[in-house]
């Protein structure tokens, strides 16, 4: 059955108290997040994710998947709330929307524009096709303090992102930036080493081999290094056919720098290798998050992300 | 030092340089407790160096390196923040090495000489070590001296050379002045970094954000507004198997010599002139170069007797293991502090911490003055209290603001309700054990939040003309039951000002 904004608000608030019960439900005032999916698969993933999450918990998420054959918003309502971190007496809660609508995202975007919390930050989980001047991206974009993206999983996104950035108007990510946290933390330890630090200015040849299915995560990756050592090195890219690791991942990554060579080598899934000349042979836990993870890691910043920025600039 | 551009951006911590980091006492208690869980969860997030080593150093064999790792694992098993992984283990643990010596043997700084110099070479350490020294005051010189002597404390161009101790900053002025003395003996000031642990809290450094990054509240942080504050650091537990270490210390040397003036320090200095170490460490100093030496009429000391404290029956402090059966040593103490400058002239600062109190609870709250007229019936504005905004350090780290509002009714009838900012609430994200911040903060050369040899001096300078009268007067303590907010002594203290103690 078809829903408005207000029964939605009743509804949250009657969860809220049946959730705390004789305690007091008190709701996070973080920011406000809206998650657009193509697909009901992936939106019922991102709720799920939205659920397991532990830290960084978005006061109100709505995520809004467009269905072909509605003909009218319909909504599921729900409500996680946990003890405070030090045994206080109250619990800190957060709101899960999930919106239902007709495929043109008219109506959903108007819904989630009503119940949107007030003065907090909006961040936009766009999990589809990204065309800047279609509805409902441009009715929901004004309304985005950040915007974030997944071009792994829609690889053309990456090419559109540095046009959106050159219009300034939102602080703008991607999660297969986010997807490469864990391997740029590796790459920049080995450059921390003050022998090897002034090499990277050096930088003559980025080598990635990835999961064939999207090279998005080893476009970013080629781009951060090139950009932050402001070089112009040459780049090969090396899809190859995994079946136990998901699209877009990466395998390994060398560079040539000052001319020695550096590689960083994932077997498999939860370990790396680091050959660095010089220095043993170290093993370091490199894990792919789960998209909870990399959906909190995102709720995390506030701020634009400059290196990210660059990487896209470096690419485009 | 070349630097890293790769480390140059949101999401990548400012990881320090290589350092190899050596730990006198390194299977005592602190370390085992807090220092090596507090490394493993750096190297966890990936904030320790790749070029690190970690140098036990201890009378006690702990069967070499392999016994050492193990002794710690079982630590870091028990008081680790996070889970210990076998993966994320087998990588840490690599960097863990013990050395077998006494303090006072030069040949115990030839093995750690040589262990530094195969850290250099295999591990990459870079030549950079800083000693924490987790042992006895006693021990310092003693350590100092062998380091000096072995040349282990002096920099280079390329290297640094940096020395922590841990409190008690000696046991009154004089001994404080000997202690920084022989420290001094081979490591200058810029090298000595002074642990205080509440430093290290989120919430003690929000006071700094709080105060100096909003415009509205430090117009009204001055006399003229405020009509007095209160620092409580207040305790449920007994001394917990201290009682030895408690009887030579007492509230006055543990708690407010050190942590509480640090805090009344963050609450009442002037505006820096940056975020730099030594602006911030001048303006603290200068807060406390203010404060008047407390009068030993303005202190109330007391001492548990037994009583029901969290739900349980709690024994006397005299019945406490440890400690002597007519023990004089104060468990709680309660002062009214005067600080003589313009901004806070004739305000009254009361301080009081205690153990065995009803709650876990550590706040500054500052009391705002009355309105100078109210226009209201007396009957309407019986229940108004005055406004105080309450700095809550620990547990549930907040801000809240008391003020009045209207009862909902048809008359005009005011009480007194609370605005609450949470933490938990607004960022949900879990802070950072102090020892990390600290520890990250030595290894960075950071001595913001580290107090410095005259700031130290200084609070035992407030705090000296109470030890020179419990020396020649003696006078016991006032006794309170555990579980009660402390003697009764300590509210007609403050209630001589016609105030009284908030209920946190």
């Amino acid at each position: 059955m078809t829903t408005t904004p207000l029964q939605i608000e009743r509804e949250l608030a009657a969860l809220r108290g049946s959730a705390a019960g004789e305690q007091a439900g008190m709701r996070t005032h973080i920011v406000d997040l809206v998650a657009f999916a193509d697909d009901a698969a992936v939106a019922t993933a991102c709720a799920n994710a939205i659920g397991a999450l532990r830290h960084s918990r978005p006061s109100r998420a709505l995520v809004a998947c467009g269905i072909a054959t509605a003909t009218g918003v319909t909504a599921e309502s729900s409500v996680f709330c946990s003890p405070m971190q030090e045994g206080g007496h109250s619990l800190v809660c957060c709101e899960l929307v999930r919106l239902q609508g007709p495929s043109d995202g008219v109506a959903l975007a108007s819904m989630a524009a009503s119940l949107l919390l007030p003065d907090l930050p909006v961040f936009l989980l766009w999990l589809a096709p990204l065309d800047p001047d279609e509805t409902p991206f441009a009715s929901l974009r004004p309304l985005a303090t950040r915007l974030v993206t997944d071009s792994t999983r829609h690889p053309a996104t990456l090419d559109v992102l540095g046009g959106l950035i050159a219009q300034g108007r939102e602080i703008v990510t991607d999660l297969a930036w986010t997807k490469i946290t864990g391997w740029r933390e590796v790459i920049a330890a080995i450059f921390d080493d003050p022998d090897h630090a002034e090499r990277l200015g050096r930088l003559e040849q980025i080598a990635i081999r990835y999961v064939r299915g999207s090279a998005a995560q080893a476009r970013l990756l080629a781009g951060w290094l090139a950009s932050s050592a402001e070089t112009d090195p040459a780049l090969a890219l090396d899809p190859v056919a995994r079946d136990d690791m998901r699209a877009g991942s990466l395998l390994q990554v060398a560079l040539t720098a000052g001319g020695v060579r550096f590689v960083v080598d994932r077997p498999e899934e939860g370990v790396a290798i680091v050959d660095a000349p010089g220095r043993p042979r170290r093993w370091v836990a490199l894990r792919v998050p789960p998209f909870e993870t990399l959906i909190g890691e995102e709720l995390d910043f506030l701020t634009q992300d400059h290196a990210f920025l660059r990487a896209v600039a470096a690419v485009s | 030092m070349a630097v890293n551009p790769l480390r140059d951006e949101l999401r990548m911590h400012r990881v320090p340089g290589p350092c190899a980091m050596v730990i006198f006492g390194g299977q005592g208690d602190l370390a085992g407790r807090k220092l090596v869980p507090a490394l493993y969860n750096l190297y966890l997030r990936r904030l320790l160096p790749t070029g690190f080593a970690l140098i036990g150093i201890g009378r006690r064999d702990a069967g070499g390196d392999e016994g050492y790792r193990a002794e710690m694992r079982a630590r870091c098993e028990s008081f680790s923040r996070t889970p210990v992984t076998e993966v994320e283990w087998q990588g840490f643990a690599a960097m863990l090495h013990w050395i077998t010596g006494n303090f006072d043997d030069a040949a115990t700084y030839a093995a750690l000489a040589a262990r530094l110099a195969a850290a250099d070479t295999d591990l990459g350490t870079a030549g950079n070590v800083l000693y924490y020294l987790s042992v006895p005051p006693s021990q310092f010189p003693v350590i100092v001296d062998g380091l000096g002597d072995a040349g282990l404390a002096a920099e280079t161009d390329r290297t640094f050379r940096r020395v922590v101790i841990e409190k008690p900053f000696g046991s009154d002025l004089a001994s404080s002045a000997a202690l920084n003395a022989s420290v001094h003996r081979a490591f200058a000031e810029r090298q000595i970094f002074r642990i205080d642990h509440y430093l290290g809290k989120e919430s003690v450094q929000n006071i700094l954000v709080f105060r100096f990054a909003n415009g509205i509240f430090e117009p009204v942080w001055n006399r003229n507004f405020i009509d007095h504050v209160q620092i409580t650091v207040a305790e449920s537990i007994g001394v917990e198997g201290r009682g030895r270490f408690y009887e030579e210390a007492g509230a006055l040397r543990d708690i407010v010599q050190n942590h509480m003036l640090q805090v009344l320090s963050f609450v009442a200095m002037e505006p820096p002139a940056s975020f730099d170490a030594e602006a911030v460490r001048d303006e603290r100093g200068k807060a406390l170069v203010s404060c008047r030496p407390v009068r030993p009429a303005d202190v109330v000391r007391g001492q548990y007797v037994a009583g029901h404290a969290d739900g349980r029956l709690a024994r006397s402090y005299r019945e406490e293991e440890g400690v002597g059966a007519h023990s004089d040593v104060e468990t709680y103490i309660a002062m009214r502090l005067l600080i003589d400058n313009w901004r806070w002239a004739d305000t009254p600062i009361y301080l009081r911490t205690g153990k065995r109190l009803p709650k876990r609870v550590t706040e500054v709250a500052i009391q705002f003055k009355r309105v100078p007229h109210l226009p209201f019936s007396y009957a309407a504005a019986e229940q108004l209290e005055p406004n105080v905004l309450v700095l809550r350090i620990q547990p549930n780290e907040g801000i809240s603001l008391r003020f009045g509002a209207k009862v909902p009714s048809e008359r005009i009838q005011i009480r007194t309700v609370n605005m609450d900012f949470q933490y938990d609430t607004a960022f949900s994200s879990s802070p950072a054990e102090a020892y990390e911040t600290l520890l990250l903060d030595v290894m960075r050369g950071d001595g913001t939040n580290f107090p410095r040899q005259d700031a130290v001096e200084e609070s035992w300078r407030i705090i000296e003309p109470l030890l020179d009268s419990w020396q020649l007067q003696g006078g016991g303590p006032h006794h309170y039951e555990a579980g009660s907010w402390g003697p009764e002594a300590a509210d007609e203290l403050v209630a001589r000002d016609r105030r009284r103690w908030r209920r946190p």
